[in-house]
């Protein structure tokens, strides 16, 4: 009796195996094969984003720009005659779910690219899957540098921004630097900038390094312990509820010096962050990936436009200028592979922008190059400055040293 | 010094509070409400909301406390009352499910960005001998917390707190006596939402609120709440108060990344050696 | 098997919305019935056991990637829930130290392997580390009870995730490392990582059946539902509380190993309270204290979250309401809706009818 089924079990996988072996033999993939997503009339793209949870206003944001760009090419007839098929997964900025949503986007909805997908620290756990299906991610919204075949960084990351504000430091002639930084990826980025960029300073000191417990409105030990070693300048690695406390606490107690955090802790170019500090807020520099800021810039201006029609939250925040630049510089890059969208193609193209950049005007030129580093394509941030109420542009995008 | 001593006292009053509205709440209907965080920051809203549309301070405050105290008695109607005789297990998921639902409906109707609740005495200071400055609303947190303990207190020296009393030593008993265990859960739960909108409610006159800041403060209540025993309490204000005071300590001289784990450690302490909160025996008549 | 079936009958004999209030002392103690056991011979129940074992085997030959990949996600939160439930539905003690016990595993294997020791091996290791901790945390259980037990595991559980942040040198503190991951020479990662999920899972639930429908399951509910009175029963009843604790800790950082692998980058935020409410969901709507439960429980929460993926803005919110409406309408759990229809007195009927037939 028990017998039976056994052997039944035996037959089946015996048949299933040499049925359907193909579905789970590896193939290593050339990448010379015809990509998926790819039809005569139609590119898909999709990309993951924190639309809900704790980070949702960024996660709207990014939308936005997202579809704002995708209209935009549409409607002047898509990439190459090709119409944009975006897909946006939501993944309510929880790192299981990031993951679960790359694998869909890939073996589900057959994307060719992954492009500006969100959800910092769960990014990290797709590199090792993108890496065997050999989809493109174009653009991930600030993870570190994975130094990666498939993986573009098109803004400058977390530990690029406090670089460029520490060379900005550097150069106002500050010497004494304490940081307030968070015990997770802000805080692993803020240590790297520091690792790389003090010793080209060697006048300049970290006098103070303090943890700031993650979701904790309590920030007088941190803000207490720095004050205490007097530095002349406070760099802030933390979230945005935590900066504006940071800013308030500051203040209040007669710190004078300049305060700085990068355009997520900051919310350059938006209230998010000035908007609960107050007056505190007053001369509080932050970093910028994208130019939101200035007002003279026609390819902003063009967003602006396009931003002000877009029916949705959040269409004109700096994280909509950034995916709308994003997904602009991909429209821009499939042009020039021209007929072959092979992901071989792709990745000899992007890493040949170093000779012939992508210059939107919008963000800094994106100037890929080949591996190991040449994935960070864009090593410049701007620096923008919060003042009388308005943010300005304190510093053009700038290289660090 | 001085500094440290107070902001340490203005967040323990945060955490003496909450505890003591998880301790009112789990007297009387025997539930460990993890939601009453967010039933403080749902009040805080409405406040927020009301004093952003015009309405004079001391009025948006009321409705705040009024806002804190109805959700309370609704969530003890519509939802715990029921479960009751099933056990721990649904009554615990059922506080759980509600954070859930209240933060997103927060994060729904105000969004995600922090608010504060600015009062008229916001962003003042006291200035004291050697260059040291207190803020006018750390010192409001510290006499609220304090009027707020001696309340709670005095509330249980009623009638009613009696009857409360003696509900939660035995149900049973207590129906016996004619004592109507629905209308005291439903006066219990009130009182937690009162208290736990008052906490918000300093909190973010003080510092800033979002749907991201409950998950710590609830957190530190039920620190507070266990230092108490979950019964006593004088045991959970006290206890509150040294915690704030404690983290503020151990951030200022060992390191400031290690004030969460402190925290754990003296709930772990507690319980260890004394599982009935560090007040026992010490206060024979508290409740 | 008779005494099974008398203890059905017994928990039975008290509706669950009419019991004395001093049941809710003895908690889930109403509304558990271990495996039904009405008819059907153990022999229709291996060749039930058999096809669903082959089905899940065909998976990863018939579908795509994702697909694999959420039965995987579903499997290890199965395997997950068998130890939850083992310690909150049948030995009866919330211990909420299983989101951290669960990063135990997911830590240890990943370290274990940088170490040189081969993956299958880190599985039983990390295992056996997450039991001794399990004990450590379920010491308080010999004074405590209820609430107390809940808030101390809690704690010790967060005291664990903290531990992990700070041992920057082996996890790579709060930034995260990422997991090698093991494969099966010659098939795809995702299928290969599956193939070993479906094993373990398999061996786990064959196991944890044995032991819970025989006497160790047996006693573990009369330890539970006996509540004060175990001190009367001796050394014996506490010893039976510590040994959930440890198998539950066990079969948590199993789970775990395999989360690792399926996560690939794995750091200590995603084991707080983020995890452990979905794990409580899952424990509560398979059924504190059925056997399958777990299943049940984790393949609902899983399929809930990609089904209100489309809700946008409300999903939250839905979630956290039909959580709510759930407990309100069945506080037994999903799987006690099946139990409820039939033990209903229409059913009654029917089955009256039937044999009068």
């Amino acid at each position: 009796m028990v017998r039976r089924p056994f052997f039944v079990a035996v037959a089946a996988v015996t048949a299933m195996f040499a049925a359907a072996c193909g579905n789970v033999a590896s193939s290593s993939s050339s990448g010379g094969e015809t990509p998926p997503g790819i039809t005569d009339d139609q590119i898909t793209i999709g990309a993951t984003l924190p639309l809900t949870g704790t980070a949702a206003v960024s996660g709207q944001g990014l939308q936005a720009g997202m579809k704002i760009a995708v209209d935009e090419l549409n409607a002047a007839g898509g990439i190459g005659g090709r119409k944009i098929n975006l897909v946006i997964l939501d993944d309510g900025f929880t790192a299981d779910r990031v993951v679960t949503n790359v694998r869909r986007l890939v073996s589900q909805d057959k994307v060719y690219a992954v492009v500006a997908p969100a959800g910092s620290q769960g990014l990290p756990g797709t590199w090792q899957f993108i890496a065997q299906n050999g989809t493109p991610v174009w653009g991930p919204i600030s993870p570190a540098d994975p130094k990666q075949r498939e993986v573009f960084l098109l803004s400058a990351s977390r530990a690029t921004q406090g670089r460029v504000a520490i060379d900005y430091f550097a150069k106002q002639g500050i010497t004494k630097i304490a940081v307030i930084k968070q015990d997770n990826d802000l805080g692993v980025s803020m240590k790297q900038a520091l690792d790389l960029q003090l010793p080209k300073h060697p006048e300049m000191q970290l006098v103070a390094d303090e943890t700031q417990p993650v979701g904790s409105t309590e920030v007088s030990v941190a803000v207490n312990n720095v004050l205490a070693k007097q530095p002349e300048a406070v760099l802030l690695a933390t979230d945005n509820t935590s900066v504006a406390l940071i800013l308030k606490a500051l203040r209040a107690q007669g710190f004078t010096g300049p305060i700085y955090a990068d355009q997520g802790g900051g919310g350059t170019g938006g209230p998010s962050t000035v908007g609960p500090a107050g007056d505190a807020a007053e001369g509080f520099i932050a970093g910028m990936q994208a130019d939101v800021v200035s007002t003279d810039n026609p390819a902003v201006e063009h967003w602006r436009e396009l931003a002000k029609k877009y029916d949705g939250e959040q269409g004109e925040s700096g994280f909509s200028l950034q995916t709308y630049s994003f997904v602009m510089a991909f429209a821009e890059l499939v042009k020039r592979l021209g007929d072959d969208l092979s992901y071989d193609n792709f990745v000899k193209t992007a890493e040949n922008l170093r000779n012939d950049p992508i210059k939107l005007g919008t963000i800094p030129d994106i100037e890929c190059g080949p591996l190991p580093d040449g994935h960070d394509c864009v090593i410049s941030a701007g620096l923008a400055k919060y003042t009388g109420g308005k943010w300005v542009v304190e510093q053009q995008f700038t290289a660090p040293e | 010094m001085l500094q440290t001593i107070v902001s340490g006292l203005e967040s323990g009053s945060w955490f003496a509070l909450l505890g003591l509205a998880i301790v009112v709440v789990m007297k009387a209907a025997d539930v460990p409400n993890f939601a009453m965080a967010e039933m403080g920051l749902v009040a805080t809203y409405v406040g927020i909301s009301l004093a952003a549309a015009g309405v004079p301070f001391w009025i948006a405050v009321l409705a705040t406390l009024i806002t804190g105290a109805v959700i309370g008695v609704l969530i003890d109607i519509a939802l715990m009352r029921r479960l009751s005789s099933y056990g721990h297990f649904p009554l615990l998921l059922m506080t759980i499910g509600l954070t859930l639902a209240l933060n997103a409906v927060v994060g729904l109707i105000w969004g995600h960005d922090p608010r504060s609740f600015p009062a008229p005495w916001t962003g003042a200071a006291v200035q004291i001998g050697g260059g040291v400055a207190i803020g006018v609303s750390q010192i409001v947190s510290i006499i609220v917390g304090l009027i707020g303990a001696v309340a709670i207190t005095a509330f249980f020296r009623t009638q009613v707190g009696a009857q409360m009393r003696a509900v939660a030593e035995n149900r049973s008993t207590a129906r016996l006596i004619g004592v109507s265990a629905g209308r005291l859960s439903a006066i219990a739960w009130a009182v937690g939402g009162f208290i736990a909108a008052v906490t918000v409610m300093l909190q973010a006159q003080s510092a800033l609120v979002s749907t991201l800041s409950p998950a710590s403060l609830i957190i530190y209540g039920f620190v507070a709440a266990t230092m108490g025993g979950f019964t006593s309490l004088l045991g959970t204000f006290v206890g509150g108060l040294a915690l704030g005071v404690i983290q503020q300590f151990v951030g200022a001289y060992i390191s400031s990344a290690v004030q969460f784990s402190v925290a754990l450690l003296v709930v772990f302490l507690v319980l260890i050696l004394r599982p009935e909160g560090f007040t026992k025996g010490m206060v024979l008549r508290d409740v | 098997m008779s005494e099974t079936a008398q203890q059905v009958a017994a928990a039975k004999a008290v509706p669950p919305g009419d019991g004395p209030s001093g049941l809710a002392g003895a908690g889930i103690a109403a509304n558990t019935v271990p495996g039904r056991t009405t008819g059907g011979s153990s022999t229709r129940k291996g060749i039930i056991a058999i096809i669903v074992l082959l089905a899940l085997f065909a998976v990863p030959f018939v579908a795509n990637t994702y697909v694999v990949f959420v039965v995987s996600l579903t499997l290890v939160y199965a395997v997950s829930t068998l130890g939850f439930n083992l310690l909150v539905g049948w030995s009866g003690q919330i211990g909420l130290a299983h989101a951290a016990l669960f990063a135990v595993g997911a830590y240890g294997s990943a370290i274990g392997v940088e170490y040189g020791i081969p993956f299958l091996l880190t599985i039983p290791l990390a295992g056996i580390v997450a039991a001794v901790l399990a004990l450590v945390i379920g010491f308080p259980a010999i004074r405590l009870r209820g609430f107390f037990l809940a808030i101390a595991t809690l704690a010790l559980g967060m005291a664990i995730v903290e531990l992990l942040t700070m041992a920057r040198p082996l996890t790579g503190g709060g930034g995260g490392m990422s997991v090698n991951v093991w494969s099966l020479p010659g098939i795809t990662t995702a299928a290969s990582t599956y193939f070993v999920v479906l094993a373990v899972a398999a061996i786990m639930f064959f196991l944890m059946r044995r032991a819970l429908l025989g006497r160790f399951g047996r006693t573990l509910q009369a330890v539970r539902d006996l509540g004060q009175l175990t001190g009367s029963l001796g050394v014996s009843a506490l010893r039976y509380r510590l040994v959930a604790f440890a198998l539950s800790g066990f079969i948590a950082a199993v789970a775990g190993t395999l989360y690792g692998q399926l996560q690939t980058f794995i750091f200590p935020a995603m084991f707080q309270m983020n995890l452990l409410v979905p794990m409580l969901v899952m424990v509560f709507v398979g059924g504190a204290g059925s056997m399958w439960g777990p299943v049940v429980g984790a393949a609902f929460a899983i399929v809930l979250i990609e089904f209100f993926q489309d809700l946008g803005d409300q999903q939250a919110i839905a979630y956290g309401l039909v959580l709510m409406l759930a407990i309100s309408v069945l506080p037994g759990g999903l799987t006690s809706l099946a139990r409820r229809v039939g033990d209903s007195r229409f059913m009654a009927r029917l089955r009256r009818r039937e044999v009068a037939e």
